[in-house]
């Protein structure tokens, strides 16, 4: 344990002088995806402003969804995200070798290696929106606060299990650059309130991929509206990372075996 | 035979920043660099007849790839002259690089997905190669370094040394008048050394 | 006349190449069928819920709506690239050198790539998606006047290509423009019409619209494929809109030349 703590210090050094070498870019990059991420709640913002509206949510409350998403994914950007690029890259070209040799397990070097300041923008931006729609919803108490920390937390379990199942998935589809894709637009359900969604799809993603988990649930928490249902939820959510982790793991081995 | 190839005190400069490691330096290179000058290339001058086999050694560092580079003229020159064939690299770069041949040993032209014959088919294209100029120099170089038996398997699943043949290959199909070759051994074990170079 | 046919011949070669280079992944075309109706899936369920019975909305009918993101979906398929990635790649990877040492123009070489890959996508993705579309989903999904959308996916396709290729030349100047890139993604994909039709921006920020490429890019082929263009209020008839964006196409086809000159004069300077 104590050996992966100092492996994962060395890693977010590296990060860091990676981002102040390429100092400019780091800057302008941290920047531009601060005002990028307030492009997407906009449309929210845009589609309430004609006039329509998911019935039974205000427009602050769906942008406490999506500002949740945001965070999520700035935070799964800058921890573990990186394990599905390296590894489709490595993959491809054949380097995985080298990061086998190491005497320490894949998933979690490649995990650490690619660790990234960049998402610190994204995090920034989706905090700040998710501060402007707290504060016009009627404020959560402690209890709500810490079941929306809980099921934040499980949601990016579940943005983990993602990321190793696409990797995963780039073992045997070598170079598929539209995997992210896929699992992208699969995400992008759990950016709405679910009930806009009929109950097939529902169940698809609370049980099977849970992406509600992400951002629906946890805004459902700090909007009192949680029911003992979404706590059950939280189990679906364990065994999809567990699952991811294994699946990963196994491919691994798979590669080690058949030698790339 | 006269001169193919004259360069005259070429030299080449430029600056990089100094990159300190350590937490530290990183933080104190967010807000001031360091200027570092380098000189490559230093009044290089040489002469090199029609037919001549000629080899630049030097260790690590010395310039080799930076003068082929400006020989090929994909690199501007800070001073100095160059003339091949009576071309400046740096000028009329279609005409001159139709005419030249070039393996850069890191760099690859092949395509890692097909096999090496549809590589080479795109550079038949993009050279202009007739059919029959195409199909004999094939056979001819497919023959001489022995690749017929993999030029049309996908370039991923090929060794370095059998790429390589292929590299080489791909810069002589258009019948160029100067190769240039930049670690066109890198990798290769002894034997496929010797095959590629006699 | 000889030099157009040599250029036509490297076009086809080149294309033929990315063409088999892309289909030696199976895989890749299978997936990327499902990218479109999984996203059309969710715009359905989200249109469907907002618009709560409403008739309209910024002129629009819920079955307009729907037929819109089809369009804006399959246009995609014919008009995406990746031409910025790849640049920036061969940039990184210093392979670039080996297009400046043959007697090509790179960026003719990536269009035609662009042609290539495209006409797979037409084959494996557009028209399976036309079907998953029109008899799955049964979204109805055809043009008003079948010329001029042809026409201005055309321009569309070109001014994908040219955007994103003056967004790849980037990588000569700036060693890590991954950045500018996700934004520019980000800012396309809301300004082209992708997420949400151009009619629900407010007016001046629609009128700031048509000049900038975005709109060129998606909102205008699918609004001619509806029929029926408007813009910050402002009704088009189909062959005005085609003719700027035709004039759009010119401009960026000029500004990626200048770049691209520039972007040559310091790749050559400082070196691969």
């Amino acid at each position: 344990m104590k050996k992966h703590m100092k492996i994962y210090k060395e890693c977010i050094k590296v990060a860091f002088a990676a981002a102040s070498t390429y100092r400019l870019n780091f800057i302008l990059n941290c920047t531009i995806m601060l005002l990028g991420d307030i492009i997407f709640p906009l449309i929210t913002v845009l589609i309430y402003g004609s006039g329509a509206g998911f019935q039974g949510w205000t427009v602050y409350e769906v942008l406490l969804i999506q500002s949740i998403f945001t965070m999520s994914t700035a935070i799964a950007d800058m921890t573990f995200h990186g394990v599905m690029w390296v590894t489709m890259d490595m993959v491809r070209n054949g380097n995985m070798e080298m990061v086998l040799i190491l005497p320490v397990d894949t998933m979690f070097i490649l995990m650490a290696r690619t660790f990234s300041f960049e998402g610190i923008g994204l995090f920034l931006g989706g905090f700040i929106i998710f501060i402007v729609a707290v504060l016009n919803v009627s404020i959560p108490s402690i209890i709500l606060w810490l079941q929306f920390l809980t099921f934040f937390i499980i949601g990016i379990f579940v943005m983990m299990g993602i990321a190793l199942i696409m990797a995963a998935i780039s073992f045997k589809w070598v170079g598929n650059s539209r995997i992210p894709e896929i699992f992208s637009s699969i995400r992008s359900f759990g950016k709405y309130p679910q009930s806009i969604f009929p109950k097939a799809i529902v169940f698809i993603t609370s049980i099977i991929i849970p992406v509600a988990m992400i951002s629906y649930y946890p805004a459902a928490a700090l909007l009192g509206r949680v029911n003992s249902g979404m706590f059950i939820m939280i189990l679906p959510c364990f065994l999809f990372l567990i699952f991811g982790i294994y699946l990963y793991r196994h491919m691994v081995r798979l590669y080690q075996g058949v030698g790339g | 035979m006269g001169d193919i190839i004259t360069v005259d005190k070429l030299t080449k400069r430029y600056s990089t920043y100094k990159r300190g490691s350590g937490f530290k330096e990183s933080l104190k290179a967010l807000f001031v660099r360091e200027k570092v000058p380098v000189i490559a290339v230093n009044d290089v001058s040489f002469n090199v007849k029609e037919g001549d086999i000629v080899g630049i050694l030097g260790p690590n560092g010395a310039g080799k790839s930076t003068t082929i580079k400006m020989l090929t003229g994909t690199l501007y020159p800070t001073s100095g002259s160059i003339e091949v064939m009576g071309y400046n690299p740096t000028k009329n770069r279609k005409t001159y690089v139709h005419q030249i041949g070039a393996v850069f040993g890191q760099k690859s032209q092949l395509i890692w997905d097909i096999p090496p014959v549809d590589s080479f088919r795109m550079n038949k294209a993009i050279y202009g190669i007739s059919d029959k100029d195409f199909d004999e120099r094939l056979q001819l170089m497919s023959k001489i370094f022995m690749v017929e038996d993999f030029i049309t398997r996908p370039t991923r699943v090929l060794s370095l040394g059998e790429r390589m043949k292929c590299e080489f290959i791909m810069a002589m199909l258009h019948h160029p008048k100067v190769v240039f070759l930049d670690e066109p051994t890198i990798g290769l074990d002894v034997i496929a050394k010797h095959d590629i170079v006699f | 006349m000889k030099t157009i046919k040599k250029q036509l011949n490297i076009l086809w070669a080149v294309a033929v190449v990315t063409y088999k280079e892309w289909s030696a992944y199976r895989t890749h075309s299978m997936v990327s069928i499902l990218v479109g109706p999984i996203y059309f899936i969710v715009q359905y369920f989200i249109w469907t819920a907002a618009y709560g019975g409403r008739a309209q909305l910024n002129g629009m009918d819920l079955s307009q709506m729907i037929t819109y993101f089809g369009a804006s979906t399959l246009i995609g398929y014919l008009t995406m690239d990746f031409a910025d990635w790849n640049l920036q790649m061969l940039i990184r990877t210093g392979k670039f050198l080996t297009f400046a040492l043959r007697p090509i123009h790179h960026r003719f070489f990536a269009f035609s790539q662009k042609v290539g890959h495209r006409l797979l996508g037409l084959l494996f993705e557009f028209i399976p998606c036309y079907f998953i579309f029109t008899i799955l989903f049964k979204v109805s999904l055809v043009p008003t006047h079948i010329g001029w959308t042809i026409l201005s996916v055309v321009l569309a396709f070109l001014m994908n290509f040219y955007i994103h290729y003056i967004l790849g030349m980037t990588a000569f100047w700036f060693t890590q423009s991954t950045g500018i890139r996700r934004v520019f993604d980000l800012l396309s994909g809301v300004f082209s019409g992708v997420f949400i039709p151009l009619v629900f921006f407010p007016q001046v920020l629609q009128k700031i619209l048509f000049f900038l490429p975005f709109p060129y890019m998606s909102y205008v082929p699918v609004m001619v494929f509806t029929g029926d263009f408007t813009l910050a209020g402002v009704r088009m008839d189909i062959p005005s809109i085609v003719g700027i964006q035709c004039l759009a196409v010119c401009i960026t086809i000029l500004i990626s030349e200048i770049i691209y000159r520039a972007s040559m004069r310091r790749f050559n300077g400082v070196g691969a």
